[in-house]
């Protein structure tokens, strides 16, 4: 009867027992500590200063101005040019705090390459924290992503000790950020600690105006505290289920902050690593940071998460509509807030007047300011780059882009969606099979309920010739790299299973059957074969073991005959398991009784680096055994006139080389100014 | 004066000391005994780690009849993998539905739609739970509502009308997932008229929520001229990042 009061007294222990590190590093941050000495003796009363928070969120591993898919530059984003704008804020505002909101540390293929690809080892600093140390921030949260790759690896790469199951310590930490970090509201299962330190307490030497006008320097304690949405609990599960737990951040602030104060903080800044929501307040809920603003005794926030400006007077985002927002100030519920849109993009600027009542400094409110800063100047051009930054992570940044170039392997042919439309696979069946082998390497694992049902696969021509002659899937025959693989997949997805019946199944094909206008045999005029029925929607099987044809002739939901699973007509009742995308599995195309009630494992993995991984995994590509099966033709049926499309000109010879007959070329251009080209299908062949 | 109270206070002391120990005891007694809400989501939180004393106080904490501690029990037992816990987490789940704990209906509605280790999938009995949900302000259920009268099934015709109807409870609400879904069947015109500019609003508030699909479909849309959206460089890459983004965003199920 009294376990419940065990529970509630060990986690105070181990809270007490938490707070004795972040005591020495309280001690070390700010020299003898004791809330008089948070000025130095000689600061009198009314003594004034100025002090800047300066922001930066969602970086997300942004460094330089580039984009490693496209292998070429993006002066729209990157660390390299906010840099410049901190260099401009500090010259400004001598007194300042640079402080990192987090999603920091993942995003890019940089990123990816030093979490999983080359890892970084425990001897050398993440490229991200890198310059960022060199661009001596003061102090930084925790975003969600942080979590994105693992509890080892952000133990790792924040030079952290983290005690929690699964995580090991060497003798000291690795490498990582020079500045303090803090989170409050994560807690280790195993000690009922923090993970990271909740809070910090910053000395900063600044420089101040005495009463009678002499220029004095003076220490202002600036107390720090992170928060991350507690929502990380369901999108990192497979790294964080039973390893730590989340607290609400209210109830977290509300505990907090009063012991900063007390241990001299004379500023409060919360790090608030989510947006605006005034829902009733829960503490599992996402975006807490309008609850948070009520919470006593804080001076500033700086927020992130959204990828949104504030303040921004023109915005129409509704959380900075909300009652007790102010977009133009740039305060919520009164507290002076910043949020720093992503990518560096933006630099967010809170400005604060700061006078000493002989204890301790206050904050004069008539003289803040809140700004969101943009790297893009009023005529569309971007400030330039702080050069230091690429030079410090030259080596990480073309070690990335010759990962991104590197082939996973090599292909006999060309892959493309020139002719998807009218039964060519050479680009999708590839897809077909490494969802397959995904989706079947899992079950087999982790379902084991299901582990007697096929595994089937389904996908479409993400790139079917909408935005013209250049909207199609192409990789050449000879190596395939990995920025190919964006070509083979083009969307973000992630990889999902759903249990159907074979109903279900003849269903998926009628909906995905309807890509096609219906034909009239007896019409002599040309007919246009191709509908405004989406071509991402025209999903198709790329299997041996299922066969189906398509009755263009037929009205919709009638199209689909002849549906056999291994040589005999489908047991419309018997299941079946299909490995597809997020998309369909969650209802996306209205497919009917395709959405989240018939999903039996939804992965956290994108069906492109699944793709990837596959194509690595087989190295060589062969026509014969991964781009030509063909689970389904048209049914055969002699039109009077022509049945038409359209597709890339000059690419008829990649049809016959793929067995398809029956189509012949009309012209090499349609007219059109979007390179594209008429080609006719003989639908009696 | 101030000796005044002094001397008046001494003889005090012992008598306060006692006192204080009588009621500190009494009130552990009763709070151990009677926990308030917020000691029995911090048990759920702990229990969620599969911290034992936790779990046993929840247990103990039920048993007494908190509603609350019964679904929390609930709660965390059938998120284990072996039949014996689901199937006790479903009766402590069913025990707070019962006593009218809204919550407790939602989660014992989604349990017997999905099913579980030992419990099967059943949509036609966690019909009843899902309604009971609504009624009692848990709007959540009406999105499964919606998706049991999307199926097809043993004892029901599909009805898009009626899922329809349940799953614009459900996004009025504001649950992206129910957005979403309503913006396709708005979009397909399936149990009701086609509207691609209610499609898109819907598929919008979703979006804000970070909905990945959402995005997805409001990208897709960029690059087609559809839904009423231009197709434009910057709201194209706007869009390719929070549909890439926010796959690592999904707003939790309602």
């Amino acid at each position: 009867m009294f376990r419940g009061l065990v529970v509630k007294n060990r986690l105070v222990d181990s809270l007490r027992n938490a707070s004795l590190p972040l005591a020495i590093v309280v001690m070390v941050l700010g020299g003898c500590g004791g809330s008089n000495d948070s000025a130095t003796p000689a600061t009198p009363v009314n003594t004034k200063s100025t002090l800047a928070l300066l922001e930066t969120t969602d970086l997300h591993t942004n460094v330089m101005s580039y984009d490693y898919f496209k292998l070429a530059e993006d002066k729209s984003l990157g660390f390299e040019r906010v840099a410049t704008l901190i260099n401009a804020a500090r010259a400004e505002f001598p007194n300042n705090l640079l402080l990192d909101n987090g999603d920091t540390i993942q995003g890019t293929a940089l990123s990816d390459y030093q979490a999983s690809v080359s890892p970084v080892p425990c001897t050398q600093t993440l490229a991200m924290y890198k310059v960022m140390n060199l661009m001596k921030f003061d102090g930084g949260g925790i975003g969600n992503h942080e979590f994105n790759y693992g509890l080892p690896f952000l133990n790792q790469v924040t030079g952290s000790k983290f005690d929690v199951d699964g995580v090991t310590n060497g003798a000291t930490p690795c490498a990582g950020p020079s500045f303090p970090q803090a989170l409050a509201n994560v807690y280790s299962a195993k000690t009922k600690a923090p993970l990271f330190s909740p809070y910090q307490i910053i000395t900063k030497n600044v420089t101040a105006t005495a009463p009678d006008g002499r220029t004095v320097s003076a220490s202002v304690k600036v107390g720090i505290i992170g928060f991350t949405p507690p929502t990380i609990m369901s999108w990192d599960k497979r790294w964080l289920d039973g390893k730590v737990y989340t607290q609400g951040v209210v109830e977290t602030a509300t505990k907090f902050i009063p012991e900063m104060r007390s241990k001299g903080a004379d500023l409060v800044v919360v790090i608030s690593h989510g947006g605006l929501d005034n829902s009733t307040y829960d503490p599992t809920m996402e975006n807490g940071s309008w609850h948070l603003s009520k919470v006593p005794g804080i001076d500033a926030m700086v927020i992130g998460h959204s990828h949104q400006i504030f303040p921004d007077a023109a915005s129409t985002v509704t959380q900075f509509s909300l009652p007790g927002v102010d977009k133009t100030k740039g305060t919520v519920n009164g507290v002076p807030t910043v949020m720093s849109n992503y990518w560096g993009k933006h630099l967010g600027v809170i400005k604060l007047d700061l006078v000493y009542d002989g204890s301790k400094w206050n904050v004069d409110s008539t003289g803040t300011r809140v700004e969101a800063r943009s790297t893009q100047n009023a005529d569309k051009s971007y400030v330039a780059v702080e050069p230091s930054i690429a030079l410090a992570v030259a080596t990480e940044h073309a070690a990335t882009i010759q990962y991104v170039k590197t082939p996973i392997g090599t292909t006999d042919f060309n892959m493309s969606t020139y002719f998807a439309d009218v039964g060519e696979v050479s680009a999708i069946e590839i897809v077909n099979q490494a969802q397959a082998d995904y989706v079947s390497t899992y079950v087999a694992a982790n379902l084991p309920q299901y582990k007697t049902l096929p595994v089937l696969s389904i996908s479409a021509p993400f790139k079917s010739g909408f935005a013209g002659g250049n909207d199609y899937t192409d990789v050449a025959s000879g190596n395939v790299a990995i920025n190919n693989a964006a070509d083979l997949y083009l969307y973000p997805n992630t990889v999902y299973a759903v249990r159907v019946q074979g109903s279900d199944i003849k269903n998926w094909l009628e909906t995905a059957a309807k890509r096609f206008n219906q034909i009239d045999p007896n019409l002599t005029t040309d007919q246009a074969l191709i509908s405004t029925f989406p071509g991402y929607n025209f999903d198709m099987f790329t299997s041996p073991d299922l066969k189906y044809e398509i009755d263009v002739t037929q009205a919709l939901n009638s199209r689909i005959k002849n549906l056999t699973y291994k040589g005999v007509a489908i047991d419309p009742t018997a299941y079946f398991i299909v490995a597809t995308n997020n998309y369909r599995g969650s209802g996306g195309g209205n497919f009917p009784g395709i959405d989240s009630t018939k999903v039996i494992y939804a992965s956290p993995d994108a069906n492109r680096d699944v793709l990837i991984s596959y194509i690595k995994g087989l190295k060589t590509l062969t026509f014969a055994k991964n781009g030509s099966d063909r689970s389904w033709r048209f049914t055969k049926v002699t039109t009077k006139g022509r049945v038409t499309f359209k597709s890339a000109p000059n690419k008829l010879s990649l049809a016959t080389t793929a067995g398809l007959t029956n189509i012949s070329s009309i012209n090499n251009s349609d007219g059109s100014a979007n390179n594209l080209a008429d080609y006719a299908i003989d639908l009696s062949k | 004066m101030l000796q005044t109270l002094k001397r008046r206070k001494l003889p005090f002391i012992p008598f306060l000391a006692l006192a204080t120990l009588v009621v500190a005891v009494g009130t552990w007694q009763y709070q151990a005994r009677h926990p308030d809400d917020a000691q029995i989501e911090q048990w759920g939180v702990l229990a969620g780690v599969q911290d034992e004393a936790a779990i046993s106080a929840l247990r103990t904490a039920a048993t007494d009849g908190s509603k609350l501690a019964s679904r929390a029990l609930g709660q965390v037992l059938i998120r284990r993998s072996d039949e014996a816990s689901v199937k006790d987490g479903q009766r402590w789940l069913q025990r707070a539905a019962e006593a009218g704990d809204a919550r407790a209906s939602l989660l014992l509605g989604k349990l017997l739609l999905k099913g579980g280790p030992g419990v099967n999938a059943d949509a036609l009995s966690a019909r009843p739970w899902l309604e009971a949900a609504v009624k009692g302000g848990q709007p959540g259920g009406a999105h499964y509502l919606g998706l049991i009268y999307r199926q097809d099934l043993p004892g029901q015709t599909r009805a898009p009308q009626k899922a329809v109807y349940w799953l614009e409870v459900a996004a009025t609400a504001g649950f992206a997932d129910s957005q979403f879904l309503l913006g396709q069947m708005l979009l397909s015109g399936d149990g009701v008229a086609p509207d691609i500019d209610r499609a898109r609003t819907w598929f919008e508030a979703a979006a804000t929520q970070d909905h990945p699909e959402a995005n997805l479909e409001l990208l897709m849309a960029y690059r087609r001229n559809d839904l009423g959206l231009k197709h434009s460089t910057e709201a194209q890459a706007r869009q390719w990042m929070e549909a890439e983004h926010s796959l690592r965003h999904r707003p939790d199920a309602p």
